[in-house]
C-alpha cells in the first residue's frame, strides 16, 4: 500500500513538471528589444500566443512610434494647425500621461517631445552622431513644453496641440502601456506563468519551479556589472536611466531623460531609477518622474503612490544607492 | 609528554590556512565575476537562430553587417555596420546571462545557461 503512495506521489509530480514547456521569442519594435517567455502546454500553441501578441505590439508600436502612418506624428504635424482624430487607445494614453504630468508636478511631460527631436533622441537607433543644440535654440523650444497645451476632446477621440511645431512624445509611456496590453493578452490565452521585458522594462507572472523570477538591476556606470539582483513572483519592475540612451559632447554625458522647466537632460545627480510596481503603465512613467524630480522632491511619487525603489546618485564619481524601506524584501544579492 | 589538548601556533596557522581557503573558494563561487565553464553563446537574427558556438573556442565569425569574436570564454560584437554602433561599445560578455544587443540589424547575441545555475538571472532591468 504505502508504495502506491509513494508511486502516486512520484508520478503526480512528474506529470506536473513535465506538463510545460517554454517558449521565448524576441522582435525589435518600439526602437528597441522585445522579449517574451512564456510556459505553456505545447510549442506550437505557445508560438502561435507570441505571434499574436507580437502583432499587436507592432499595431502599437505604430499608433505611437516615429513612422509616418502614427497617429503621434499626425497630431505633431497639425499642431497649432488643426484637431486630429484619433483612435480610442490613443486618447486614453494621453489623457493617463496628462494625469500622471499634475500627479507628478509637471516631472512626466509627454510634450517634452520637442526637445528629444532637438538633442536628437527621436529614433535613436538609426542616429550617427549627436550635437548639443545651443542655449537661444533650447530657450525657444521650452515655449512649446507644457501638457496645459494639449487639448483633448474626449467625446469626440480629437487632439489638438495649441501651438504650431509642439511634439509629444510617448516614449516614457508606450513600452508601459505595451507591458500592458501584451500581459493582458498572455493572460487571456489561459497562460499563467510568464516574463516580460520591453526595452529593460520587465513584467513576470508566477514561475514554473516555485522559485521567483530573478531580476538583475544594470549597473549604470559598468555593464559587466549589476546593483543588485530582485527576487519577486509577480509585479513589474522598470528602470531610467541616464546611460541607455545617451552621448557624450566634449567628454560630457547628455541622456534622454529632459527636464520639462530647464530643456535640458535632467542633471540632479541621479543617474538611474527603478522602481517596483504592480501597473507596467505607471511603472513607466513614474521612473522617468522621479529621475526629473530629484532626491528632494522624488518622494511626491513614493508618498501618492506608494512605489518600492532602489535610486543610484553619483557624487565624485562614486555610486551612492538610496532604497525604500520595503524593496529590501526584494533584494537577494546586492552590489552595493 | 607533550600536552596535545593544548593548540599549538602551527594549529592556529593551519586554521587560517584553510578559512583563507575556503574565502577563497567562496568568493569564487559567488562573485559577480562568475565565468562560464563550457558554455554556448546563441546569435539570432531579426528572432531566428542564426548560430550556437562554443565559448572554448576562439573564433571570429564574419555576417554580412556584423563580426563576432569569441576569445578566452567571452564573446563580443567586434564590428557592425550599425549607426552608434552600441552593441560594439558593450564590450565582451562572458556571465550565462548577459545579452549583447544591436537594434538596427536585429540581433541578440546572449550567453546561454539553465535557470536553476547559481547566478542565474531571468532578466535584467536598465
Amino acid at each position: 500500500m504505502k508504495n502506491k503512495i509513494c508511486l502516486i506521489v512520484l508520478l503526480f509530480f512528474f506529470g506536473c513538471s513535465s506538463k510545460f514547456v517554454e517558449v521565448e521569442q524576441t522582435r525589435f519594435l518600439m526602437d528597441t528589444i522585445c522579449q517574451i517567455k512564456i510556459y505553456c502546454e505545447s510549442k506550437e500553441y505557445g508560438e502561435k500566443v507570441l505571434d499574436d501578441v507580437f502583432s499587436e505590439i507592432e499595431k502599437i508600436d505604430k499608433q505611437f512610434g516615429f513612422t509616418q502612418e502614427s497617429e503621434i506624428m499626425k497630431i505633431n504635424l497639425y499642431a497649432g494647425k488643426k484637431k486630429v482624430k484619433v483612435s480610442s487607445e490613443t486618447i486614453v494614453l494621453i489623457d493617463k500621461s496628462i494625469k500622471l504630468s499634475e500627479l507628478t508636478h509637471g516631472a512626466f511631460d509627454i510634450t517634452t517631445g520637442v526637445l528629444s527631436n532637438l538633442w536628437g533622441f527621436e529614433n535613436f537607433s538609426k542616429k550617427t552622431s549627436f550635437v548639443v543644440p545651443k542655449e537661444d535654440e533650447i530657450k525657444k523650444s521650452l515655449n512649446l513644453v507644457g501638457y496645459d497645451k494639449i487639448v483633448l476632446d474626449k467625446n469626440n477621440n480629437t487632439v489638438f496641440l495649441k501651438k504650431s511645431d509642439m511634439k509629444i512624445n510617448l516614449g516614457g509611456i508606450a513600452k508601459g502601456y505595451a507591458l500592458k496590453v501584451a500581459k493582458d493578452m498572455i493572460e487571456s490565452y489561459k497562460i499563467k506563468k510568464f516574463l516580460l521585458n520591453f526595452g529593460g522594462d520587465v513584467y513576470v507572472k508566477n514561475t514554473l519551479d516555485k522559485k521567483p523570477w530573478r531580476i538583475a538591476v544594470q549597473h549604470p556606470r559598468d555593464n559587466q556589472k549589476f546593483l543588485c539582483v530582485l527576487e519577486l513572483f509577480n509585479g513589474c519592475v522598470a528602470t531610467s536611466g541616464d546611460y541607455e540612451r545617451c552621448f557624450f559632447y566634449n567628454g560630457k554625458r547628455y541622456h534622454h531623460i529632459f527636464d520639462p522647466k530647464t530643456g535640458y537632460p535632467a542633471n540632479n545627480g541621479i543617474i538611474s531609477v527603478t522602481i517596483v510596481f504592480d501597473d507596467p503603465v505607471v511603472s513607466d512613467a513614474l521612473a522617468t518622474a522621479m529621475f526629473v524630480l530629484g532626491e528632494e522632491k522624488f518622494q511626491i511619487i513614493t508618498d501618492k503612490f506608494g512605489v518600492e525603489y532602489l535610486i543610484a546618485k553619483e557624487e565624485k564619481n562614486k555610486i551612492k544607492v538610496l532604497t525604500s524601506k520595503n524593496i529590501k524584501k526584494y533584494i537577494n544579492e546586492r552590489y552595493f | 609528554m607533550k600536552d596535545i589538548s593544548k593548540p599549538t601556533l602551527f594549529d592556529f596557522v593551519l586554521i587560517i590556512i584553510f578559512l583563507s581557503i575556503s574565502l577563497l573558494f567562496a568568493y569564487f563561487l559567488y562573485s559577480n565575476n562568475f565565468v562560464l565553464k563550457n558554455g554556448f553563446v546563441e546569435i539570432y537574427q531579426n528572432n531566428q537562430l542564426v548560430i550556437k558556438l562554443s565559448l572554448d573556442e576562439n573564433k571570429l565569425i564574419e555576417f554580412k553587417d556584423f563580426v563576432v569574436e569569441i576569445k578566452d570564454k567571452k564573446v563580443r560584437m567586434k564590428n557592425s555596420n550599425c549607426p552608434y554602433k552600441i552593441c560594439v561599445h558593450t564590450g565582451w560578455i562572458l556571465k550565462p546571462y548577459q545579452q549583447i544587443v544591436c537594434v538596427p540589424n536585429k540581433v541578440v547575441i546572449k550567453i546561454i545557461s539553465e535557470r536553476n545555475k547559481k547566478n542565474f538571472v531571468d532578466s535584467i532591468t536598465y
